[in-house]
C-alpha cells in the first residue's frame, strides 16, 4: 500500500509542511502569517493538536472491580439468559456450570503457549446429554513447522487440559490451521 | 412467651453463601444470589483445580453452612464465571 499523497494548498504551499510547523509549536513564516490557506491550514492543525494531547491525558476508566463485575454479568445472565448456554458440569448434588468463554479461555492459553502455535478461535459444544464435550480450535502457526506432530501434540494438550483443568471429558478435537506467519 | 420465628434475610444468605465459597480451595472469588429455594452462586477459580470438582466443593460448602448457619435447606447452582491463569489476572 502507497501513502496517499498530500495535495499541496492553493497557495501552492506543501501543506504538510505547515502542519508539521504547527504541530511543532513554531509559528508561520512571513508568507503563511499573510496567506489565508496557510493560515487556516494551520490553525484547524493546532486545533487538532491540542484536542489530541487533551485526550490522550485524560485518564482512561478502569473498572476497579471487573471480576465482580464479570460475576454480576454471569449471575444477571443467569436470571435473564442472553448468553449461550454454559457447560454442564456435572455432581451428585445437582448439575452446576462452567461459563463457555472460561473454558475457552483455558484452552487457548494453551494453544498460545506451545511454540509456534496462536490460537484463533475456539467453540466448544456439549452435544450428548453426558457432559463430554467437543473441541474445534482454529489456529496460525509458524511457517516451518512441523503442523502434523505440533497439532498432534496440541490435541493431546487440550485432552488433558479439558479433563484435568475444567473437569469435562473430551469426545472431541478438531485442529484447523487458518494461518502461517513468516518469521 | 410464644414461639420464635427465625427469619434469615436473602442478603444475609447471600453473604454466608459467598463467604462459604470464598472459603474453598481453588475459589478466587464468589458472589450469590438466593431465589426462593434456590441459591445462585457464581465463582471465579484459579487455574489448576478441575473446575467441576471445585464447583462441587463449593455446592457442599455452600448447602452445609447455610443449613447450619441459618437454618435453611436449599438448592445450591453453582457456575464458574471466570478461570484465573495466573495471580496478576485477578485484581485485588
Amino acid at each position: 500500500m502507497t501513502e496517499a499523497e498530500i495535495a499541496p494548498l492553493a497557495c501552492g504551499r506543501d501543506a504538510a509542511l505547515v502542519w508539521d510547523r504547527a504541530e511543532a509549536g513554531l509559528p508561520l513564516d512571513a508568507h503563511g502569517r499573510g496567506c489565508p490557506h496557510c493560515s487556516a491550514a494551520y490553525a484547524e492543525a493546532r486545533r487538532l493538536d491540542v484536542a489530541v494531547h487533551r485526550m490522550a491525558a485524560e485518564p482512561v476508566p478502569v473498572p476497579e472491580q471487573k471480576l465482580e463485575a464479570v460475576l454480576g454479568r454471569v449471575l444477571e445472565t443467569a436470571r435473564g439468559g442472553r448468553q449461550p448456554e454454559p457447560l454442564r458440569l456435572d455432581s451428585p448434588l445437582g448439575p452446576n456450570r462452567l461459563a463457555r468463554p472460561a473454558a475457552a479461555t483455558v484452552l487457548r492459553a494453551l494453544v498460545d503457549g506451545m511454540d509456534g502455535m496462536r490460537a484463533r478461535s475456539c467453540r466448544i459444544e456439549q452435544p450428548g446429554p453426558e457432559q463430554a464435550i467437543e473441541v474445534a480450535l482454529t489456529v496460525a502457526a509458524r511457517f516451518g513447522l512441523d503442523l502434523v506432530s505440533t497439532t498432534a501434540r496440541l490435541r493431546q494438550a487440550v485432552t488433558a487440559a479439558g479433563e484435568q483443568a475444567l473437569g469435562l471429558p473430551l469426545r472431541r478435537v478438531d485442529i484447523e490451521v487458518v494461518d502461517l506467519w513468516e518469521v | 412467651m410464644g414461639g420464635v420465628t427465625l427469619h434469615v434475610a436473602d442478603a444475609a444468605v447471600a453473604a454466608l453463601a459467598a463467604a462459604a465459597a470464598r472459603g474453598v480451595p481453588g475459589v478466587v472469588a464468589a458472589r450469590a444470589a438466593p431465589a426462593a429455594e434456590l441459591v445462585r452462586v457464581t465463582v471465579a477459580v484459579r487455574l489448576g483445580d478441575s473446575c467441576r470438582d471445585v464447583a462441587e466443593a463449593v455446592q457442599r460448602a455452600v448447602t452445609h453452612t447455610l443449613a447450619e448457619s441459618a437454618g435453611r435447606t436449599a438448592l445450591v447452582e453453582v457456575t464458574v464465571a471466570e478461570i484465573v491463569l495466573r495471580s496478576r489476572d485477578h485484581p485485588s
